[in-house]
C-alpha cells in the first residue's frame, strides 16, 4: 500500500490541566531550536475553535497539533511527505516522531509537570482517501503492517480498533495496549 | 497498482475543467525541468487559484534572528522569490457564496489532506486552504471539479468571485432574487475570452436592495443593485469602486441596465477595462483608475461604443428563460415556531443569528464562524446540518459566516442544538462580536500587524460582556486588516483597523491605524479614514473608550458614524491620544510582541537592537508632524474646506518626504531640492518601496506636488488624504530599514 500520510496521535492524561494556547511560545521555541526533526516552518493558533486543530506547528515533512479535534486534547503528528522504507517501517518512524514530541513535550518548563501523555492508547489515521479511505478493506489491507509497527511499541499486546464507518471521515484505527504502560519516554525508548 | 485521483474521478469530471487541470498539471511539470519562466508559472497558478504564503521566500524571523528555510527544492521556484516547496494559500471560488453538502464534505477533505483541517471564509464569499503545496494542486482542483467547484480565475488579473446578496430569494427587503443574475455572469465570464487580458483583478456583486450591506455592491469594479422599471427586471448598475489601499465609491453607471444588458454591457466594460487600463504599473490598474482617469462620461461613451460592436452571444440571455433554476424551498412545512420547548441560550442566539423570510415560517440561521474559520470535522457536520433541515444548500456570507436558509422555524431549536453541539452554536452574527479579520501576518506575504490576532483578543473580550451590552454598541461593526490593503474591509465599519508598524528605539512595535467614520450599511455606503495609530496592545481599550464614550454621548437614535460626524474626529483623537504611548521594552515587552504570536515583532528582517536606547531622533519628531498634518487635513476636509484641506494633505506628505531626506541629505529644505533628493536617495534605490505596492506611495506624492488638484472635491480631497497616510506609513516603513 503506498500509503504514508500517516497520523498518529497521543491523548493528554488530563486534557483540562493544559490549553491549546500555552503551547504557542512553545512551539515557536522549538523554530528557534530546532528542538524536533524537519524543517520548521511556523506556528498557526486555531484555539479560538473549539474542538478544532488547536494549535499547529508547521513544518515542510510533518506537521506537530495540539489537537482537539480528533477526540481529546493531545499531540497528533502529521505527516505530509512522502517517506522511504515499507509501510511497517513509515507507520513506526511516525510513532517514534509523535512519541519523540510527547516526551519533549512532558519537560518543557511551562507546564512543570502538568502534562503527561497517556502511553498506553494512542489514534492512527490515514490522511489518505485514495490509497486507504475508511474503508474495511483499506483496515485490512494495511493490519499487517500496522501489527507489525505497533509490535515494536507495545511488543506484548495490543488491541486495534476501526473507530467509525463513516465513508467521509479518515480511516482511524484506536490502539490500546492490553497491559500498563509506564510513559511515552519508555515507548520511545522500544523504537530506538 | 496505485490508482491517481484522475484515474478514480475520470468521467465525473467535466471534460473542460479535466483538460484545464491537465493543462496546469502540465505547467508543473514543465516549470520543474525549468522550461517555462517563473513570472509566467505565477500568473498560470494565480489564475488557479494557489497563491503564494508568508515567509515562501526562505526567510523567517523566529524572533532572535531571522532563518534561512531550506525546503528541499532549494534552487526552483514557482515565482519570483517565491519557493517552490514552502507552502501556499489555495483559494476556492464559491459564486455568490452557494454551496451544497457534497461540496463542503470534498472541501473537508481537501482541508485535512492537503492542509491543516481548517476551511476559512473570506470576505468575498470564497473558502481558502492554507499550507498547501503546489505539487497537491491537480489533485486538489479534480476532486473539487468533481463536484462541481472549480478554482479557475480564484487569483490573478481575472474576473475573481461573483458575489451575492447571501439572503437573495428569502430577503424581506429585495427587489428581486439576484442569485441567477450572479450566476449567469459568473458563467459567463469564466474563462471568456474577453476577460483575459487584464491589468489587474475585476471583482463584480449583486445586491437585491440598495439599502442593506449584504451585497456591498458599491466597492466592487461592477455593482448591480436589483430595480424594477415599469414591471421590467433590471439593474442600477455602478462601476470603478473598490477598497485597497485608497478606497473607491462605485459611480453610477446606469440608473436603469435591462436584465437582458446585464452580460454585454459586462463584456463591454470588460473590453474597455483590458484595452484601456493600465498594464505596466498594478498600483493604478484597477478599473477605479480608469474610470477616475477617463471621467465617467468618457469611459461610459467608450463602453456603450463597444457593446455596440459586440458579436451577440447566446449566453447573454439563454439564463433569463429558467430563472427559477437557483430557487430554493424548504425541505420541511412551513411552521412558526411555537411553545415547543426550547434549549438553554437558544433565545439569545435566535435574537441575533436568526432572520425571518418574507416566506412565513421559514428563518435563515446564522452560523458565527470564529473569525471566518471551521474545522473539517465541523464541515462535515454542517453538511448533515444542511441535509436535515434544509434541501441542502448552504450559503457563505461576505461576513465571513455560513448560513442556512428555508429552515423552518419550528426546526430552529433542534438546529440550533445541532450547531451548539458542533462548538458552532455561539450568538452575535452581525453584532460587535462578529468581527472580520484577513489573515494578515498568520499567513499573507503582506500582512503588517496580527489582524487575526487583534480580531480574536477582541472577540473574546467582548463577547464575555455580550449579554449585558447595550443594544447600540452590539449593533456596531469592526474590521481589522493586516495592512491598508483592506481585505479586512476596515473601511466600512463603525470602528476599523489596519496594521501598521512604528519604532521605539531599536524596537519595531505593531501598531494599528484607527478607522472611524466608515458605514457597513447602505451597501457599504461610507469609507472611514484612519485618525491615529495605536499601538496593538492598546486596541482593546481603544475599542472600550469608544463605545464607553458612545454609549454616554449619544443623542436618542444617533448611530456611531454620526455621533463621530458630530464630535469631530479632534475630539476622537484626543481621547485616545495618551493610548500612543509605548512603554519601555524593559518595563512592558508585551507591547513589542503581536497578538496569538510570542515573537519579539520584527517588519522584514529586521533583527533586534543592541541597544534599545529612548533618545528620540529628529526623524520620528518630524514623522510625527507629518501624521499631524495629515489628520489636520481630514478635519479641514470635514469642515468642508477642500481646497485647504488639499493643501494641507501636500504639505504632509512634503514634510515626511523631507524628514527622510535629512537624513542622507542635511540642510535640504527646499520643496523642489526635497523632491529631488526624495527621488535620488529613496525612491530609485528602492528604499522607498513597499515589496507589494512597489514605488506606489511615492507617485502619490510625486502625483500631488506636480499636478495639484485643480478644482478639489469632497471625493477627490478624501482620496488625497488616504494617499497622504498611505505615503506617511510608508515613510514610517522606510524609516526602520534606515
Amino acid at each position: 500500500m503506498d500509503l504514508y500520510k500517516i497520523v498518529v496521535k497521543y491523548f493528554a492524561a488530563e486534557p483540562g490541566s493544559v490549553k491549546p494556547g500555552e503551547f504557542i511560545p512553545v512551539f515557536h521555541r522549538w523554530i528557534q531550536k530546532h528542538a524536533v526533526e524537519g524543517m520548521l516552518i511556523d506556528v498557526a493558533d486555531y484555539g479560538h475553535l473549539p474542538g478544532g486543530p488547536g494549535v499547529v506547528l508547521v513544518a515542510h515533512e510533518a506537521d506537530y497539533f495540539v489537537d482537539t479535534m480528533e477526540g481529546p486534547l493531545g499531540l497528533l503528528y502529521n505527516r505530509k511527505a512522502p517517506s522511504q522504507g515499507r509501510l511497517s517501517d513509515r507507520i513506526a518512524s511516525a510513532f517514534r516522531a509523535a512519541l519523540g514530541a510527547c516526551v519533549k513535550l512532558e519537560t518543557e518548563p511551562e507546564f512543570q509537570g502538568r502534562l503527561k501523555f497517556r502511553a498506553g492508547e494512542a489514534l492512527f489515521l490515514s490522511n489518505d482517501r485514495l490509497n486507504a479511505p475508511n474503508t474495511d478493506e483499506a483496515f485490512q489491507a494495511l493490519r499487517s503492517d500496522l501489527a507489525a509497527a505497533l509490535a515494536k511499541v507495545y511488543p506484548s499486546n495490543v488491541e486495534v480498533r476501526r473507530v467509525s464507518d463513516d465513508p467521509r471521515a479518515r480511516l482511524t484505527v484506536q490502539v490500546n495496549s492490553r497491559e500498563p504502560v509506564p510513559d511515552v519516554t519508555t515507548l520511545l525508548a522500544r523504537l530506538g | 497498482m496505485t490508482q491517481t485521483w484522475k484515474e478514480r474521478l475520470g468521467d465525473r469530471i467535466p471534460a473542460d475543467l479535466a483538460r484545464e487541470i491537465e493543462i496546469f498539471e502540465n505547467e508543473i511539470a514543465l516549470r520543474k525541468q525549468g522550461k517555462i519562466d517563473e513570472k509566467v508559472f505565477a500568473e498560470t497558478r494565480l489564475r488557479r487559484g494557489a497563491y503564494g504564503q508568508r515567509y515562501d521566500n526562505g526567510q523567517r524571523s523566529d524572533g532572535l534572528k531571522t532563518q534561512a528555510l531550506t525546503y528541499p527544492s532549494a534552487e526552483l521556484t514557482k515565482g519570483p522569490t517565491t519557493l517552490w516547496d514552502a507552502p501556499g494559500m489555495q483559494r476556492i471560488k464559491i459564486p455568490y457564496g452557494g454551496l451544497n453538502p457534497a461540496q463542503l464534505e470534498t472541501l473537508a477533505e481537501l482541508a485535512e489532506e492537503y492542509s491543516d483541517g481548517i476551511l476559512h471564509v473570506t470576505t468575498r464569499q470564497d473558502i481558502q486552504l492554507h499550507y498547501v503545496h503546489i505539487e497537491d494542486t491537480p489533485s486538489l482542483f479534480r476532486r473539487l471539479a468533481a463536484v462541481g467547484v472549480t478554482t479557475r480565475e480564484a487569483c490573478g488579473n481575472t474576473v475573481r468571485n461573483v458575489t451575492g446578496c447571501p439572503i437573495a430569494g428569502v430577503c424581506r427587503t429585495e427587489t428581486f432574487d439576484v442569485t441567477a443574475y450572479a450566476r449567469a455572469t459568473s458563467k459567463f465570464l469564466l474563462g471568456h475570452k474577453d476577460t483575459q487580458n487584464f491589468g489587474r483583478k475585476f471583482k463584480i456583486a449583486f445586491s437585491g436592495c440598495a439599502g442593506e450591506a449584504c451585497g456591498l455592491a458599491l466597492l466592487h469594479d461592477v455593482g448591480a443593485v436589483a430595480k424594477v422599471v415599469d414591471g421590467r427586471r433590471g439593474f442600477e448598475f455602478y462601476v470603478g469602486g473598490g477598497l485597497g489601499s485608497v478606497p473607491s465609491q462605485a459611480k453610477l453607471f446606469n440608473e436603469f441596465l435591462p436584465e437582458e444588458e446585464l452580460l454585454p454591457m459586462t463584456q463591454a466594460i470588460c473590453r474597455v477595462f483590458a484595452r484601456l487600463g493600465e498594464k505596466k504599473n498594478r498600483n493604478t490598474a484597477r478599473l477605479k483608475f480608469l474610470v477616475n482617469k477617463l471621467g465617467l462620461q468618457e469611459f461610459r461613451k467608450l463602453v456603450l461604443e463597444e457593446r455596440k460592436l459586440l458579436t451577440p452571444e447566446p449566453a447573454w440571455t439563454a439564463y433569463l428563460k429558467d430563472l427559477r433554476v437557483t430557487d430554493e424551498k424548504g425541505l420541511k412545512p412551513a411552521q412558526a415556531l411555537n411553545g415547543q420547548e426550547k434549549p438553554e441560550g437558544f433565545a439569545e442566539w435566535a435574537r441575533t443569528n436568526v432572520y425571518k423570510q418574507r416566506q412565513a415560517g421559514y428563518a435563515v440561521a446564522t452560523v458565527s464562524l470564529p473569525l471566518g474559520d471551521f474545522s473539517s470535522r465541523q464541515a462535515r457536520l454542517l453538511a448533515d446540518v444542511a441535509r436535515k433541515h434544509t434541501e441542502g444548500t448552504i450559503r457563505l456570507t461576505v461576513e465571513q459566516n455560513l448560513i442556512f436558509r428555508w429552515v423552518s422555524e419550528a426546526d430552529l431549536p433542534a438546529l440550533y442544538s445541532d450547531l451548539r453541539a458542533m462548538g458552532l452554536g455561539e450568538p452575535g452574527a452581525g453584532s460587535i462580536v462578529d468581527i472580520a479579520a484577513c489573515p494578515g501576518t498568520d499567513t499573507c506575504k503582506l500582512g503588517i500587524s496580527s489582524s487575526r490576532g487583534l480580531a480574536g483578543e477582541l472577540r473574546t473580550r467582548l463577547a464575555a460582556r455580550f449579554h449585558t451590552m447595550d443594544e447600540a454598541v452590539r449593533g456596531l461593526h469592526i474590521k481589522v486588516s493586516g495592512c491598508f490593503n483592506s481585505c479586512g474591509q476596515h473601511h466600512i465599519s463603525d470602528l476599523g483597523f489596519y496594521g501598521v508598524s512604528r519604532k521605539k528605539g531599536a524596537y519595531a512595535v505593531p501598531h494599528f491605524q484607527v478607522l472611524v467614520g466608515g458605514q457597513w450599511e447602505n451597501n457599504a455606503g461610507a469609507y472611514g479614514l484612519a485618525v491615529i495609530a495605536v499601538p496593538s496592545k492598546n486596541i482593546p481599550e481603544v475599542v472600550d473608550r469608544m463605545t464607553t464614550a458612545f454609549l454616554k454621548e449619544r443623542q436618542k437614535d444617533e448611530s456611531f458614524k454620526s455621533w463621530i460626524q458630530r464630535i469631530g474626529k479632534a475630539k476622537v483623537r484626543s481621547m485616545l491620544e495618551d493610548l500612543t504611548t509605548i512603554p519601555a521594552h524593559e518595563s512592558d515587552p508585551s507591547f513589542y510582541s503581536d497578538w496569538r504570536d510570542p515573537r519579539e515583532y520584527s517588519n522584514g528582517d529586521m533583527g533586534i537592537g543592541e541597544c534599545a536606547g529612548e533618545v528620540v531622533s529628529p526623524i520620528d519628531f518630524g514623522l510625527a508632524a507629518a501624521e499631524r498634518e495629515a489628520f489636520e487635513a481630514q478635519l479641514t476636509l470635514d469642515a468642508g474646506d477642500y481646497r485647504k484641506a488639499a493643501d494641507q494633505a501636500v504639505h504632509s506628505m512634503a514634510t515626511a518626504a523631507k524628514e527622510l531626506v535629512l537624513t542622507k541629505s542635511p540642510g535640504t529644505e527646499k520643496l523642489p531640492d526635497v523632491i529631488r533628493e526624495f527621488r535620488d536617495k529613496f525612491v530609485e534605490p528602492k528604499l522607498f518601496w513597499d515589496p507589494f505596492a512597489g514605488g506606489k506611495f511615492a507617485q502619490y506624492f510625486f502625483h500631488a506636488v506636480e499636478h495639484p488638484i485643480a478644482t478639489p472635491t469632497a471625493d477627490s480631497v478624501h482620496r488625497l488624504v488616504e494617499e497622504a497616510q498611505l505615503f506617511i506609513e510608508a515613510a514610517h516603513s522606510c524609516r526602520l530599514k534606515l
